[in-house]
């Protein structure tokens, strides 16, 4: 960003907070945005829509007498900015006071430059470069195998942004970031079935993005899964995808956000310091990771990100906290609030949230499977899975494995078990990580020791 | 019904008087000056879509009320040349910015296609035959209404069982006014209300928490509060009550068997299952009713329609996102497929008018093919004669979230929120954790009896890479066999 465009930031916000203050307000703080975004989907190598957008906005929460308003616009003109300070006023005389209410009070940590998050170069890539990136996603999925036919969602999309956090307690920060990103999803079809694939990787850098093994990876997920047969019922040996298990993990990640442990809504409240995976289960939530598609210098409230071991070796050891949360469980924010969009308040959620890997090869893992499944895909993880008990029952599919090696293509069966009780059974983990939702989960491949199979 | 469907969208009305400048939140000249230059840059249509949005939201969560306002304006333009799309918005509503995004999009759409006509657009207005009826626009209502309305939620929650350990209700009201210049000439308005409630009753059970949501999306104002089954206390009670089933709840019957469905909440399964695959972009993709027109698809009991002019339902609209007038549309009618949902872009593509299903999330995405309140229509049979005839199944009440569907295959999963056993005819056990799955096809020609008491509800959106409020419903019904799954570990 130009040092230009910092101040105009910089400048709007303390505005903001000047104002509110003497409107009455005790605390306030200001979240800016602006971003700048470009989005192309094709189909059979041709341009079906493109998109490009430039929108910014900004939000102001005000604390007076303890309680929090809220009020966000997209117009920063004198008339607009004065009535969103009314708004959070107001809405604060109507909101509940709570003595955890807090907002972030840390001053003078400059915002780190080893994070690699913004590629300028972006800025200057041509739309039809862009195009030619969507065109080459799908190339590569249809020169992959000729079976593939149909072109679900090809899309290439990225996005540069400045993210700007102040308040009245010392907190002033200015940063971009940039990330791009790649979708495949499509449709191999043979004599007998149609079977989709999907895959998606996500960069903060132009040139990191490799759009052609995002149509290939997409290829080989849907052909891999044609001629597939059914399945006998059973209790089998489970390698899971990385992608596959990456799932599992952003709904474990729900788990782990301080504020549902708080409220009653989680199933690890109470489990801190228990034993809940096998020691080889080590999660992260790394919200400095270099190039990480989570990773910022400070989170939306302001408070420097960090890396957190949410479990070390199978033990529980921390949860995800804001600042409400943290000032609540007298505990220290560990920089996990989010903001969806400027539209929206401040909640918990993570940043690069990954288990970490260990050194096998998927194929050294299948190997040590002599009847059982390599699960590639499975369906519905959020409706089949008991948010209480974690207890889960989905639709899969994968290849079959016996003796050792990857035999034929099944599917039209459910996997069922337990996420904890998955996790204490995690046997060998895979040396590479595979990321999923824009690459904010991570997980390599997973030998599970057994899971419930229900087939024909 | 087939009336409707035979009811063409253009030529829109030419009627009403042009109205004055400051009548528009965008003076029309300089939204037709966009639309001549893109036609003129080669695009087969265009339209500007103009938003200028406010609302309130109000939640509660651990006794504790918070209060968020937001309000934003915006402008897009969309056009349409050769199959193609093009889309440019930006934030506000001035010349200069409307200016600067015209000169992206004619570059773009120069870039891919020859020149077009360069010709002067004749302005005229439509008026949507639907609108909805609002008698208390939220935006004119006390915030202490909304947040009193709130607090009764809650309270009533917390009274309705001892076992309550937590609730979190959710209040939201946004007022959108569109204004939409096409170039046809044409200029559409509608004020948008949308007034939502969300209920969620957590119990606290031996140590398990149980967890279930009520609640609705409305295009009335404040008085939709006041409608039967609306009230804040009896959504606040139905939310704990579905919870509460989950007490005696065991783990449901396992693999293919007859599915019963009670009317209202499951409509939500063939929105996922099925209607998605009607979206004329999916079929254009090869979804899984590619190349089905005029053939049977579903049981002859079936009638299966998308129709956005129900009265406050949250999916219901006067005019869809590219101006073009709202209709019922039939999808099956007696088990043939009939239709399918269009936006500007697939119909072009096909040769065919759209059938006013262009929508989007607001000015920052582009319209698309969507579904707005999409239905099974009633039958002839008795709701309890269905059930009665069912010698061993599972009656499904409501379905949960977390649904997922791939339109290619037609195979999809939700989870059944409230849910009974079915032995010898009768209801029986409350069921926990089941899941169906199965494939919108097979579900639809598998359909054996349908019930006379057709209930549409709306309650939050539907996410199709962007947000759109959608109703669905259907009479009580039953379906062959399905895989149920989620019974034993």
């Amino acid at each position: 960003m130009t040092e230009k465009g910092r101040q105009a930031i910089a400048k709007t916000a303390e505005r903001l907070l000047d104002l509110a203050r003497r409107k009455g307000a005790d605390q306030a703080e200001v979240f800016l945005e602006t971003k700048l975004s470009t989005a192309v989907f094709v189909r059979d190598q041709k341009l079906e829509n493109l998109k490009v957008a430039d929108v910014s906005g900004c939000a102001l929460r005000v604390l007076k007498h303890s309680a929090f308003g809220f009020a966000c616009t997209n117009r920063f003109d004198d008339r607009s900015l004065g009535r969103l300070v009314e708004d959070a006023l107001s809405a604060a005389q109507h909101s509940s006071a709570d003595e955890f209410n807090c907002l972030a009070s840390i001053s003078g940590t400059d915002a780190r430059q080893d994070l690699e998050i913004l590629d300028e170069q972006m800025a200057s890539v041509a739309v039809t470069e862009k195009i030619e990136r969507a065109m080459l996603i799908e190339k590569a999925a249809r020169q992959a195998d000729r079976r593939i036919k149909h072109s679900v969602y090809i899309v290439y999309a990225d996005a540069m942004l400045n993210t700007g956090i102040f308040n009245t307690e010392g907190v002033s920060q200015v940063f971009g970031s940039s990330a791009c990103q790649a979708i495949a999803w499509v449709g191999a079809v043979d004599d007998s079935a149609v079977e989709s694939g999907l895959s998606d990787a996500a960069a903060r850098r132009f040139s990191a993005l490799d759009c052609a093994a995002v149509g290939r990876d997409a290829a080989l997920r849907a052909t891999a899964l044609l001629g597939g047969k059914k399945i006998a019922s059973g209790s089998l040996g489970v390698v899971l995808d990385g992608r596959v298990a990456a799932e599992f993990l952003s709904f474990l990640a729900t788990q782990v956000f301080a504020d549902r442990v708080q409220r009653g809504k989680s199933a690890l409240a109470g489990k801190l310091g228990q034993k809940i995976g096998s020691s080889s289960v080590t999660i992260v939530d790394d919200g400095l990771l270099p190039g990480g598609m989570g990773t910022a210098p400070v989170d939306a409230e302001g408070v420097p990100q960090q890396q957190t071991t949410v479990i070390d070796q199978g033990r529980l050891v921390c949860f995800l906290f804001d600042c409400y949360c943290a000032k609540r469980g007298s505990a220290r924010s560990t920089g996990n609030a989010s903001r969806a969009s400027y539209r929206a308040s401040p909640a918990v959620s993570t940043t690069n949230f990954y288990l970490k890997p260990g050194q096998a090869s998927r194929e050294e893992l299948v190997a040590q499977v002599s009847k059982g499944v390599l699960i590639t895909s499975i369906r519905g993880l959020f409706a089949g899975i008991d948010v209480a008990t974690g207890d889960f029952s989905i639709p899969a599919q994968g290849i079959y494995v016996e003796n050792g090696a990857p035999a034929y293509p099944v599917k039209d069966f459910h996997i069922s078990g337990n996420l904890f009780s998955m996790l204490s059974d995690v046997q060998a983990v895979g040396g590479t990580l595979h990321w999923i939702n824009a690459g904010r989960f991570g997980s390599p491949d997973l030998l599970i020791g057994q899971l419930s199979i229900a087939g024909k | 019904l087939t009336l409707a469907t035979t009811r063409l969208l253009t030529p829109a009305k030419k009627t009403g008087i042009i109205l004055s400048v400051s009548d528009y939140l965008v003076d029309p000249a300089i939204a037709f000056e966009s639309l001549r230059r893109i036609v003129a840059s080669g695009a087969e249509w265009g339209e500007v879509f103009v938003e200028d949005s406010f609302g309130w939201q109000v939640k509660r969560e651990d006794r504790k009320t918070t209060v968020a306002s937001s309000s934003r304006q915006g402008v897009s333009l969309y056009a349409i040349a050769s199959g193609r799309s093009y889309h440019s918005c930006c934030d506000g509503l001035s010349p200069a910015s409307i200016k600067r995004i015209t000169d992206v999009l004619c570059e773009s759409i120069r870039r891919d296609n020859p020149a077009g006509p360069d010709s002067s657009i004749e302005p005229f207005e439509v008026h949507p035959e639907f609108a909805a009826v609002v008698k208390q626009p939220p935006g004119g209502v006390e915030v202490s209404r909304k947040i009193e309305a709130v607090a009764e939620a809650d309270d009533v929650a917390r009274q309705a069982h001892g076992k309550v350990s937590q609730v979190t209700v959710i209040y939201r009201d946004t007022t959108r006014n569109v204004l939409i210049f096409t170039s046809e000439g044409r200029i559409g308005k509608e004020r948008r209300i949308l007034t939502e409630l969300a209920v969620r009753a957590y119990l606290r059970v031996n140590g398990e928490i149980l967890s279930s949501l009520s609640g609705f999306s409305s295009t009335r104002g404040f008085e939709a509060f006041a409608e039967a089954g609306k009230g804040p206390g009896e959504v606040a009670r139905e939310a704990v009550r579905r919870a509460a089933v989950l007490i005696d709840a065991r783990p449901a019957p396992e693999g293919e068997m007859p599915v019963v469905f009670a009317p209202g909440s499951p409509g939500t399964l063939f929105h996922e299952a099925c209607g998605h695959s009607f979206e004329a972009d999916h079929i254009q993709k090869g979804s899984s009713f590619a190349g089905k027109k005029g053939q049977q698809v579903a049981s002859p009991l079936v009638t299966l329609v998308d129709n956005p002019t129900v009265e406050g339902s949250g999916g219901s609209f006067g005019l869809d996102d590219e101006g073009n007038l709202s209709r019922e549309n039939l999808l099956i009618e007696g088990g043939t497929m009939v239709g399918a949902l269009y936006d500007m872009r697939t119909a072009m593509i096909d040769g065919v008018e759209s059938t006013g299903s262009g929508r989007c999330q607001d000015y920052e995405h582009p319209p698309i093919p969507r579904m707005s309140n999409t239905y099974l229509e009633r039958g002839d049979a008795e709701p309890e004669a269905i059930v009665a005839g069912t010698k061993s199944g599972i009656y499904v009440k409501s379905v949960a979230r977390g649904g997922n569907v791939d339109v290619i295959s037609g195979n999809f999963v939700v989870g059944v929120g409230e849910g009974y056993a079915i032995e010898n005819g009768r209801l029986t056990f409350a069921l926990k954790n089941a899941t169906i799955s199965g494939n919108g096809l097979s579900v639809l020609r598998d359909i054996d009896a349908v019930g006379n008491d057709l209930v549409i509800e709306s309650i939050g959106r539907c996410g199709k890479g962007q947000q759109v409020p959608v109703g669905s419903g259907n009479p009580t019904l039953r379906v062959r066999r399905m895989v149920v799954g989620g019974g034993k570990r």
